[in-house]
């Protein structure tokens, strides 16, 4: 096997599978790319049995065969070497040698054949969603997930297809138990059941396809979920397992709605943090007429009081929240203002950027 | 019908008296080097074989007896130590019933030989089953040697519970240990098998003896107690709270010179350390107390280990608080309690009354600066007096512990409910316990409820437990919980709970700490008291001030 291309694609392309090749890895090969060439395009494959990239892209001069190399040291040579243009050519033993101008590396190789099969991508039924779209809607849920490592479904972000006032929504869901976060655009999906895809998995995703302009091809093929661009594939396996029903614990809109600033809340909160900086240490507020007090603090650690406006005529309630769940969704929103809904004081909290009804977030309450 | 109940015989008498005081060869090397205290010995000398089974030998050079005291010695409730029954109220010599040598003699055989010092003569005799069996003139250095041999041959119930020699050998090395560490002006000498056990010199210096019997590394973590109040003296040396042991056998309490084990001195002695050492942690500590005679009643037991306190209350403050006095006085403690911190406090407990609309963040300089961390794990140091080592997991463990404790007192702690209850499964006989101790982990913050068969469902959870995994953590919980099956005291469950959930939410080792959160981390820690040691009792922080680096690099 030969090929020659160009350096930076091949950079590229080997960049966007570091994350997969796992390096810790108990099962050694999976710590390597295999590479395989014919009709002047080459793949490059990595997988850790639970995400695989297949990255597709140009070459020359091209002798059709495999080879299976360290997906890192690889990685890291072609960084370093000069030149546009660098010739990779498989030698006995698995061996490779890779030439730029007139460097020379010889790598040690695997026997392509052990290189786990690349699970089929044949998809039945397809959509196409905007990749821009898709990292957004990752972005915005990913955080929320639990890494308990005991709570396999609370680790993943649960995608489905959802209907609301007749039209059709694609709807991604994730919540570590105490807060939740649910984001959905108007498209049509092709998935008849809900599914669960590892926080991992998404993040790897998003990593690899984010910065593409094109759109995704999403489909389900037996336990895979698969999405696919002209050059990439990403096949990442389901997570099994029952999702906790989340609508029931989604408060509906109510009176108590308090509408604040998001920069001036997430200053705010900053502030309340240092102070509330010990793991999950809590920040009360105080709502009553067009003000918001928030304060935190113990005769240990400090305290700190500060107030702000915002727009609010229910009664006075006072909530006490955990700053970092707060913080996690105000970065996560782009409007101007937001809108909490609260209930009880120790009911659930409801988050929204203000005028719009794609993205929502629950908090529960902390007591202190 | 026969009349069935009769008077019994003085011998057998005697044989029921002696059991009360003499249980076994320990109680008989303790009377008599009580005796030979009373005595005003100078050298003690103690000479076991078997363990004391075939012989115990006690000689003393105190003052010895004329003749006829020494008949009368061997005589029950025959004592040269009180007249009246005014003299009981003011009991001043360690042994005073009269029934010690009388009660040795009924279950023994016993080898007088006694001479006052200004006799030119000895006195000699020998008793069997109680009764003497010759006397005659003799010889001897002034003072007493008392020979038991062959002890409870004459009662075979007594010979039968009789432990095996090293046991025994046990019980009368720490009972000699007992009297030795509180008279080192007296020299003590034991011998086993005619092999030295030990050799006191007499000493002036009380810590060359404590020393000499509990050996260099206590010695060095002593500090000096040393108070009094109406009630009465208390003077002695504990450990520094580096310094614990997981037993409370280290904790010697002498009142009027006799040792004594009691619960509310024991109680005084915890509730002083209680701040500094975890719970079941004990120190070490000889604490002698001179207490009026009118006070003390230590007529309530033939052995008299027990004793009753007419105000027992002072008592309790007393020592308490001369514990406490002397632990202040702990370099590391007093180098970091200046009274400046104090006041730097104050404004953190300032009411929320402040005015508002205007942003304040009052958050004091710490007194310490973080210089470095080692290993991702040992926090180092910087302070006014010195420089000092802190285990960051061991030190936030601790301070969780200690607002845990205070949880289960009733103070409030911080929690974050679930949005959706999380249903974690368990075995049936763990939901079992869990769901039994439901009440009290909600205590804590950990609330759950029943969920069906085999699982439990989690409500909410301390804060800062936030991120823990709730299946290995019950899974732990119920593993402390069924230890209560084995007799432990609920009290204990509940504190080894504390010590669970503590050591699950604290700061991990090898992990980066801001310097926000060592800041934090250390006003907590002066918060809670400046504990030195985590729950688990290790020590959490060693210190060295700055005269002791100066002295590394002969700095003056």
């Amino acid at each position: 096997m030969k090929f020659v291309i160009e350096k930076d694609m091949l950079q590229t392309n080997l960049g966007k599978i570091q994350g997969i090749a796992e390096r810790k890895s108990t099962i050694p090969i999976l710590a390597n790319t295999l590479i395989s060439g014919e009709n002047n395009r080459i793949s490059i494959v990595a997988t850790d049995l639970e995400i695989g990239v297949m990255e597709i892209t140009e070459a020359t001069k091209m002798e059709k065969g495999e080879i299976c190399v360290s997906a890192r040291k690889f990685y890291d040579i072609i960084r370093e070497l000069p030149g546009d243009q660098i010739e990779v050519q498989k030698q006995e033993n698995f061996w490779v040698s890779i030439k730029a101008g007139k460097t020379e590396f010889n790598l040690p190789g695997l026997d392509p054949k052990e290189f786990p099969a690349f699970p089929s991508t044949e998809g039945t039924s397809y959509f196409n969603i905007d990749a821009q779209v898709l990292a957004e809607m990752i972005e915005k849920t990913v955080f929320a997930a639990s890494s308990e490592e005991s709570r396999f479904n609370l680790n993943g972000i649960y995608i489905e297809q959802a209907t609301r006032d007749k039209k059709d929504y694609f709807r991604m869901v994730a919540t570590d138990g105490h807060r939740l976060s649910m984001i959905e655009k108007e498209i049509k999906t092709t998935f008849e059941k809900g599914i669960i895809i590892s926080r991992r998995g998404l993040t790897e995703l998003k990593k690899i396809l984010g910065d593409t302009e094109r759109e995704i091809t999403v489909s389900l093929e037996g336990n895979n979920c698969i999405f696919k661009t002209e050059q990439t594939t990403v096949v990442i396996r389901l997570l099994e397992g029952e999702y906790p029903d989340y609508h029931q614990v989604i408060p509906g809109a109510n009176k108590k709605q308090v509408i604040i600033d998001r920069r001036e809340f997430i200053g705010a909160l900053r502030r309340a943090q240092v102070i509330a900086s010990e793991k999950g240490e809590g920040v009360k507020f105080f709502i009553q007429e067009e003000s918001m007090e928030i304060k935190t603090g113990g005769p240990d650690v400090g305290n700190v009081h500060e107030e702000i406006k915002v727009i609010y005529n229910g009664k006075p309630i006072e909530v006490s929240f955990n700053a970092r769940y707060l913080l996690d969704v105000l970065n996560n929103i782009d409007t101007e203002k937001i809108t909490v809904n609260l209930n009880e004081e120790l009911s659930p909290g409801l988050i929204k950027p203000m005028d719009r009804e794609d993205y929502l977030y629950v908090i529960m309450p902390m007591r202190i | 019908m026969k009349s069935k109940i009769r008077v019994l015989p003085p011998d057998i008498v005697s044989k029921i008296a002696a059991g009360e005081i003499i249980e076994r060869p320990a109680s008989v090397v303790k009377e008599l080097v009580e005796n030979s205290l009373d005595a005003g010995s100078g050298v003690i000398t103690v000479e076991i074989e078997e363990g004391g089974k075939k012989r115990i030998t006690v000689m003393d050079d105190g003052e010895g007896m004329v003749k006829e005291d020494a008949f009368l010695a061997l005589e029950r409730h025959a004592t040269s130590k009180i007249y009246d029954e005014k003299d009981l109220n003011i009991l001043g010599t360690l042994g005073f019933r009269g029934e010690a040598l009388s009660s040795i003699a009924a279950v023994s055989c016993v080898s007088l030989i006694t001479r006052a010092h200004d006799e030119i003569s000895g006195t000699r005799i020998l008793v069997e089953d109680g009764r003497v069996q010759g006397a005659e003139e003799i010889g001897c250095p002034p003072g007493t040697r008392l020979e038991i041999k062959d002890l409870f041959y004459n009662v075979p119930a007594r010979q039968k519970f009789l432990r095996g020699v090293q046991t025994e050998m046990a019980h009368i090395i720490e009972v000699i240990t007992r009297m030795a560490l509180v008279h080192s002006s007296v020299g003590f000498i034991l011998k086993h098998n005619n092999r030295v056990v030990f050799n006191l010199p007499s000493t002036q210096e009380e810590r060359s003896r404590i020393r000499a019997i509990l050996g260099k590394e206590v010695t060095t973590q002593l500090v000096r107690v040393e108070a009094s109040n109406g009630f009465g003296v208390v003077q002695g040396w504990a450990t520094v709270p580096t310094y614990i042991r997981g037993s409370s056998k280290g904790i010697y309490i002498y009142v009027n010179g006799r040792y004594i084990r009691d619960k509310l001195i024991f109680h005084a002695v915890s509730e002083a350390y209680r701040r500094f050492i975890p719970a079941r942690m004990y120190p070490v500590t000889i604490l002698s107390l001179s207490i009026p005679f009118s006070e003390v009643d230590v007529n309530v037991h033939p052995a008299k280990m027990e004793v009753r306190f007419r105000r027992g209350e002072e008592l309790h403050r007393l020592i308490c608080d001369s514990l406490k006095d002397a632990l202040s006085h702990f370099p590391t403690i007093k180098s970091y309690e200046a009274s400046e911190i104090r006041e730097e406090m104050a404004p953190y407990s300032a009411p929320s009354s402040l005015a508002i609309g205007t942003e304040r963040i009052s958050s004091s300089p710490p007194l310490w600066r973080m210089t470095g961390q080692l290993k991702g794990t040992y926090l180092v140091i910087e302070g006014e007096e010195g420089v000092m080592i802190i285990d960051q997991h061991a030190a936030h463990e601790r301070i969780l512990y200690e607002r845990l404790k205070k949880a289960l007192e009733g103070e409030k702690i911080s929690q974050q409910p679930f949005l959706i209850p999380q249903p974690i499964e368990v075995k049936k006989d763990e939901k079992e316990l869990l769901v039994g101790y439901r009440f009290e982990l909600a205590r804590v913050g950990l609330e759950i409820e029943e969920f069906g068969e085999r699982a439990v469902s989690v409500t909410s959870i301390p804060s800062f437990l936030q991120g823990e995994d709730l299946q290995s953590l019950l899974e732990a919980l119920s593993e402390e919980l069924a230890e209560r099956g084995e007799g432990g005291a609920f009290d204990r469950v509940l504190d080894r709970l504390c010590v669970l959930l503590a050591c699950r939410g604290a700061v991990k080792a090898n992990h980066r700490l801001q310097e926000e959160e060592v800041n934090s981390l250390l006003r907590e820690w002066e918060e809670a008291g400046q504990p030195t040691t985590c729950p688990h009792g290790r020590p959490l922080l060693i210190t060295w001030s700055w005269r002791e680096v100066e002295g590394w690099f002969r700095r003056s």
